[in-house]
């Protein structure tokens, strides 16, 4: 489960976070939709203890981030808007030494399916990933966040840089990562990939939850005139 | 972990060009120091042996001179380069080579390189010890500046945390993968002082083959320091760009600014008679008595007196001795004397300008690093302190094995007059400088070991503790 309770955070005079309450239960996708600035990014970054609250408490499978952040991390997948790598190993090795990092070892054909499944073309596998474009970066990272089998999976806007096919494939690989049991919270602006992927969707606007929709009970036509009218009524 | 993400690190510079080109540049300056000073020490080794060759033929051709006038005529003796001199030239270029023995005077040494060098000397000597202490720090902290910042900026940090990666394990392992590159620096210049020797020489002598190792030591735990700092501030500042700022005038105030205000300051707290007024005070103390109330005259009549009083007889040409040989061993005792206690409140007013020195290196492990450096090769001023009091004592010992002979090779004549001995100068053995044991250098530097080891010790704690207020998201977020 992922938990965020009247979570508060500024950066100097700028509020970025009002009294954010949040939860993902396990086997659910949440997405996080807003314009930019709106704290998606600062959420993200909360529930990986890569930052501290002003106030709140963050909490990640039972574990608070701010009291026992390795501990949360070990439970937690992260996958940044821009991934980034060992730019002089492979695709394989990278994934072979983040995960051995995470305390993970698995042999090459487990890996080579692991970045398949994430979408790297085959031939890619054992490519230095310095000749890779950000689209195949992307799905290294996907690889790596989701080998640890976290109990919960954070994704700032991972379909950035991605093709059509691949961000398909992503939401179908989000999906799929949620139906074995993790919380998945995912940032993003593809509202079609909300739609396709997301249990709920929140709308954050000026570092507040101004709105809650069921995306799966309209069309992703709809979902999008629902968060511009609420763009235009918060502006 | 730790090794994981080191072996990672060390990948990681293997693959940046810029970073392999400084440290085959570094390396390649630390050779050519090397080489540039094991020929210098082979061209030094060459002169002295021709001087002290030249110094032995002319006193073997010494004939029809009395004692005493072979005590005026003196010798020379010469300074021997420490076999590490190679590494670290220390306060040695600056400092004389030869000391002129005579009787009634003791001359300081002269001849030093930086008088009779070329101007390029007064810039620094090129040597080892100051490439590892000045210039790889400043190639280290170019490399290390951006080692924690950089991977923020591009994500990377974030991804490794997310990994479950403590933050104290990436900066060790990219601590040590930088440590690593010194090593091989500091390895390499070992290797190769120890080749050149073997080439030049013979086998190493266990203290040589020890002051080596706590040469390479010093040095390697100094760049650790330098290390361990870098990479923190790169973790610490936001960006990179501050972090290299910081780094330089880090660099620039340890390195360069502080020794040197600290050598001003310390030599305007303790001053230095200049050595004008050093042997001017010396020769009137000579003259007038250490109290000022004991004149060479007084002095000289009441040895005449005890001399005649210890052999029973009323006039000097009574006596079987010469009385003008013992005179002038006497006077020469009250001038070794006076020697002593001025030698010894210079001595001790440098002693108190370098402990100035070492309780700065307490704040400046640059300076740590420095006295070391010098200590171990044997070039530092304790070390050339030694060489003035050895020279003096072989001064004594010769004056008053020629004052003897004056005293007693010889008879007395009926008319009075003594007759000297024709005297073979040629069993007079020529000086040998003693080399002091590690253990010297040790005992005069413990300060700056203490130094070094509490810095690397507050580094290490820096790394290992103070990770918790460093950001993991650069400010742009």
């Amino acid at each position: 489960m992922i938990e965020t309770q009247e979570v508060s955070k500024s950066y100097g005079a700028t509020q970025a976070l009002h009294a954010l309450s949040l939860t993902v239960n396990p086997g659910e996708v949440l997405g996080l939709l807003g314009p930019n600035g709106a704290g998606k990014t600062t959420t993200i970054h909360l529930l990986a203890g890569f930052l501290q609250p002003d106030s709140g408490s963050v909490v990640i499978d039972g574990v608070d981030v701010v009291k026992n952040p390795d501990e949360a991390r070990s439970r937690l997948g992260y996958i940044p808007e821009n991934v980034a790598l060992y730019p002089f190993l492979s695709a394989m090795e990278n994934l072979q030494h983040f995960s051995s990092l995470a305390g993970l070892k698995f042999s090459r054909e487990e890996m080579a399916k692991k970045l398949v499944t994430s979408g790297l073309a085959p031939e890619a596998i054992h490519r230095r990933v310095s000749t890779f474009s950000k689209g195949m970066r992307q799905k290294v990272g996907i690889a790596i966040a989701t080998s640890k089998n976290a109990k919960a999976l954070v994704l700032d806007e991972p379909a950035s840089g991605l093709d059509p096919h691949a961000s398909h494939e992503l939401s179908m690989l989000v999906r799929q990562v949620a139906d074995a049991g993790a919380a998945v919270l995912m940032a993003t602006h593809d509202l079609f990939r909300a739609k396709e992927s997301c249990d709920r969707v929140v709308i954050l606007q000026g570092g507040k939850l101004v709105q809650e929709i069921d995306p799966r009970s309209l069309s992703a036509n709809d979902l999008e005139k629902v968060y511009l009218k609420q763009m235009e009524s918060g502006s | 972990m730790i090794f994981k993400l080191l072996l990672l690190e060390l990948r990681s510079i293997r693959s940046d060009g810029r970073l392999l080109a400084m440290v085959a540049l570094a390396m390649a300056t630390l050779f050519l120091s090397t080489w540039i000073g094991a020929e210098s020490q082979r061209m030094a080794a060459e002169g002295r042996a021709a001087a002290i060759e030249t110094s032995r033929q002319q006193w073997e051709a010494i004939d029809g001179l009395s004692a005493h006038g072979v005590g005026h005529y003196g010798s020379y003796v010469y300074k021997p380069s420490s076999p590490l001199s190679t590494l670290d030239a220390g306060v040695m270029p600056f400092t004389g080579k030869v000391v002129r023995v005579e009787a009634h005077v003791q001359s300081p040494p002269s001849h030093s390189d930086a008088g009779s060098w070329s101007s390029l000397i007064r810039l620094g000597a090129f040597d080892a010890g100051m490439i590892l202490s000045l210039l790889i720090p400043l190639l280290l902290a170019f490399s290390a500046f951006s080692s924690v910042s950089r991977d923020r900026e591009t994500g990377l940090l974030r991804v490794l945390v997310a990994q479950g990666v403590p933050l104290r394990s990436i900066l060790w392992g990219k601590s040590l993968a930088y440590w690593c590159l010194s090593l091989l620096l500091v390895g390499a210049l070992i290797a190769s002082h120890v080749v050149l020797d073997q080439i030049s020489g013979g086998p190493l002598s266990s203290d040589i083959k020890t002051r080596l190792l706590l040469f390479g030591g010093s040095h390697s735990l100094y760049l650790l320091i330098v290390v361990l700092l870098s990479v923190w501030v790169s973790a610490r500042v936001s960006d990179s760009r501050s972090a290299l700022m910081i780094l330089t005038i880090a660099w620039l105030m340890t390195s360069v600014v502080l020794p040197r205000v600290t050598a001003e300051f310390s030599s305007q707290l303790f001053p230095l008679k200049s050595q004008i007024t050093f042997e001017d005070d010396m020769a009137e103390d000579r003259s007038k008595g250490l109290d000022g109330h004991n004149p060479r005259d007084e002095r000289r009549n009441e040895v005449r007196e005890q001399v005649l009083k210890e052999y029973g007889v009323e006039k000097v040409s009574d006596l079987p001795v010469n009385l003008g040989g013992i005179l002038m061993q006497k006077d020469e005792e009250y001038g070794n004397l006076v020697w002593d206690e001025h030698f010894g409140r210079r001595h001790e007013t440098v002693r108190k300008q370098i402990g100035v020195v070492q309780a700065v290196s307490f704040l400046d492990p640059f300076l740590a690093a420095r006295g070391l450096s010098m200590a171990f090769a044997g070039t530092d001023q304790f070390h050339d302190a030694q060489f003035q009091r050895q020279a003096e004592n072989y001064r004594r010992d010769l004056i008053r094995v020629l004052n003897d002979l004056d005293a007693t090779a010889g008879t007395r004549r009926d008319n009075g007059r003594w007759n000297r001995e024709k005297i073979d100068y040629a069993t007079i053995s020529d000086f040998e400088f003693e080399s002091q044991s590690v253990g010297f250098a040790l005992g005069h530097r413990w300060p700056e070991a203490a130094s070094l080891l509490i810095w690397v010790l507050f580094s290490a704690a820096l790394i290992q503790r103070g990770t918790d207020k460093i950001p993991i998201v650069g400010s742009s977020r």
